[in-house]
């Protein structure tokens, strides 16, 4: 078993955690929304004896220290250029991005910002997310208000059939763990992304895969953002059957080999 | 399909809910998940039906309500997809999947949240044994 290693760079004065295994080309994890990097266990321990993966928590999130005056970021451009100082804190070179949901969302923003990076791969991902509205997202700070309670349902009905048992007890545990600021600020950012007219700007190999089974995001919304990377050498959109709105933590086998696949065939 | 055609004819009667709230009140989850709730009036507007419910300390009655403090409304068809399961609560009244919609306390429904979703994974096995309608 690759051992998986913990450890805290400084980004931008924040204390940041990250996890990181292997060699080799390196690989950026982006978690979902409000939770962290364990997600990415599974399939870091797969993807390590091949590439260098590395997964941070998002400032506030996990292990993270939060910005300044307990606050995370919440618009996605700010997520994405703190990802990216992050990346380049820990010199990767050229790194291909993989990330679901928001982190999704995420990966195809890197690929149009930032002509250094390698190659997407966006599991949920899209780039027009208007999902949540405002008002359902001020009441995830509300003083009367327990997230973990209230939300607990609404997350749990978003894995797959097919999802392990362990996938399923640490699905839910992220909702019982839940920190409420982080979960708000980055869904925030995700009911407003919209980086529709920047996918253009992506020139790398793009994957865009869905769980079958995720009600949230609509295969109308990957289609719409595989269409719109014109510019992309190379796009896949791949269905995952039985699975739901966290393919990589519902089935990391999957991932890592399809993920591995992908990027072996890519210089 | 077929129970969802069906459904849109009943949904909106008070006998289907009358059924609906029995097997709330005889079902534990749906009685602990809102254990938490005092004299929480609500209302489900079935199209132009009005379905007016209460939740007391985990029990569930239909009640007439002139002043709920959220109201859950939109065209029968979708409460027949969200009662036969084919759509879970929390797609229905979604901003871009669903189309109910949610007004008046935003607090008092986050709070009726659990007990909600419970409620609809019971109407989805009333669907599913035959047990909607007469």
């Amino acid at each position: 078993m690759t051992e998986i290693v913990g450890r805290y760079v400084d980004v931008d004065g924040v204390r940041t955690y990250y996890e990181s295994a292997g060699s080799g080309k390196p690989i950026l994890l982006m978690h979902t929304a409000g939770r962290e990097n364990r997600q990415w266990q599974g399939v870091m321990q797969r993807l390590a004896p091949e590439f260098h993966c590395v997964a941070p928590d998002l400032p506030g999130h996990g292990k993270s220290w939060p910005l300044e005056g307990n606050v995370c970021l919440s618009d996605i451009e700010s997520i994405q250029a703190w990802l990216w100082r992050f990346a380049q804190a820990l010199g990767l070179e050229r790194p291909a991005v993989m990330g679901c949901s928001i982190g999704g969302n995420l990966a195809l923003l890197l690929g149009a910002r930032h002509p250094e990076v390698r190659a997407v791969i966006a599991l949920q991902g899209a780039a027009h997310t208007p999902t949540f509205t405002d008002g359902a997202l001020d009441m995830m700070t509300h003083p009367q208000v327990s997230l973990m309670h209230a939300n607990l349902d609404f997350s749990m009905s978003l894995v797959g059939s097919a999802a392990s048992d362990e996938a399923r007890a640490f699905s839910e545990w992220g909702v019982l763990s839940i920190i409420p600021v982080a979960q708000q600020g980055d869904l925030r950012a995700y009911a407003h992304c919209d980086s529709r007219a920047l996918l253009e700007n992506v020139r790398c190999p793009v994957l865009i895969a869905r769980g079958t089974e995720d009600w949230l995001v609509s295969q109308d919304m990957v289609e719409a953002a595989r269409d719109g990377l014109t510019h992309a050498p190379r796009v896949e959109l791949r269905a995952l059957p039985g699975l739901g709105h966290f393919p990589h933590l519902e089935d990391a086998e999957l991932v890592a080999g399809m993920a591995g696949e992908f990027l072996r065939e890519i210089d | 399909m077929i129970a969802t055609t069906v459904l849109s004819d009943t949904v909106g009667g008070e006998p289907f809910w009358q059924r609906v709230v029995a097997a709330a009140n005889a079902n534990d989850d749906f009685r602990q998940r809102g254990a938490h709730l005092r004299d929480l009036a609500f209302v489900f507007e079935v199209g132009g039906r009005r379905i007016g419910l209460r939740i007391e300390r985990g029990s569930l009655a239909l009640v007439e309500t002139e002043a709920p403090a959220f109201v859950v409304s939109g065209p029968a068809d979708e409460w027949a997809r969200l009662v036969a399961g084919e759509k879970p609560y929390g797609a229905a009244i979604n901003i871009v999947h669903g189309q109910l919609r949610v007004g008046g306390d935003a607090l008092a429904s986050t709070w009726a949240n659990r007990p909600l979703w419970q409620l609809f994974r019971l109407t989805r096995r009333m669907v599913a044994s035959g047990d909607s309608h007469d």
